[in-house]
């Protein structure tokens, strides 16, 4: 089938790509079929363009490969409602945001990864609770970096 | 909005499946419990209000303003999007 996309033009997906995430991601109810699509060739960066929605795409990283230690504990609803088990091949996405034309203060959400079980294609916004990650975790740099060469700045 | 007044141990049902108890009152703090099926997520309204307002955000993420990769290494500009 050929999906139309605002950013990418039209592309052609496999029924068999799609990843479901049913009841959609949080605030987008509407948006429960995705396909994750390369940024650039070698780039950790990936799209998770909505099939049903042209102009809705996220920008998604594996928030391993910015944060080493960044773990998230399954509740056994949640494993069970993706049919997840300790050998069953997943995939953690975190969604990035980028403010328009600020490439360098781009921050991840690490208190709501998406799981997502890759061999049934299935998958799940989480809310982690009581958690120690930000919503807003700066890519590059801490925020603290950035407030001192503005003070040096100053 | 419903209004129902409580007492410590009482509860409310809200269909046939989800129920919600008052546990614990303690000064201005309340201790509620929570029986819902699995496939209902529950959150505090002010931690999932705020990854509504960071999901809408996000979505309007441009691909023209997409960092380098984090490692600094620099991608190559192939235009081809394969699906991963």
């Amino acid at each position: 089938m050929k999906i139309p996309t605002t950013r990418f033009g039209e592309i052609k997906v496999e029924e068999k790509q799609i990843i479901d995430i049913p009841g959609g991601l949080v605030g987008f109810p509407q948006c429960e079929r995705f396909v994750l699509l390369e940024h650039l060739k070698e780039s950790p960066y990936r799209w998770l363009q909505s099939v049903d929605e042209p102009s809705v795409a996220f920008l998604v990283i594996n928030p391993s490969s910015i944060v080493k230690d960044y773990a998230i504990r399954l509740n056994p609803e949640v494993a069970e409602s993706l049919y997840l088990s300790e050998e069953t091949l997943k995939m953690v996405l975190a969604i990035v945001s980028v403010p328009l034309g600020k490439s360098k203060e781009a921050t991840v959400n690490l208190v709501a990864p998406i799981v997502v079980n890759s061999e049934k294609r299935l998958g799940k916004q989480l809310i982690l609770e009581d958690t120690d990650w930000s919503i807003h975790h700066r890519i590059y740099g801490t925020s603290e970096e950035v407030r001192s060469v503005e003070e040096k700045a100053a | 909005m419903l209004v129902l007044t409580r007492k410590v141990h009482q509860s409310i049902m809200i269909g046939d499946d989800i129920e919600v108890i008052v546990l614990d009152i303690r000064g201005e703090q309340v201790r509620i419990g929570i029986r819902a099926p699995k496939s209902v997520p529950v959150h505090r309204q002010e931690v999932y209000a705020q990854i509504v307002a960071e999901n809408l955000e996000a979505a309007r993420t441009r691909p023209e303003d997409v960092p380098p990769p984090p490692e600094g290494e620099n991608s190559t500009n192939e235009q081809k999007r394969n699906i991963v």
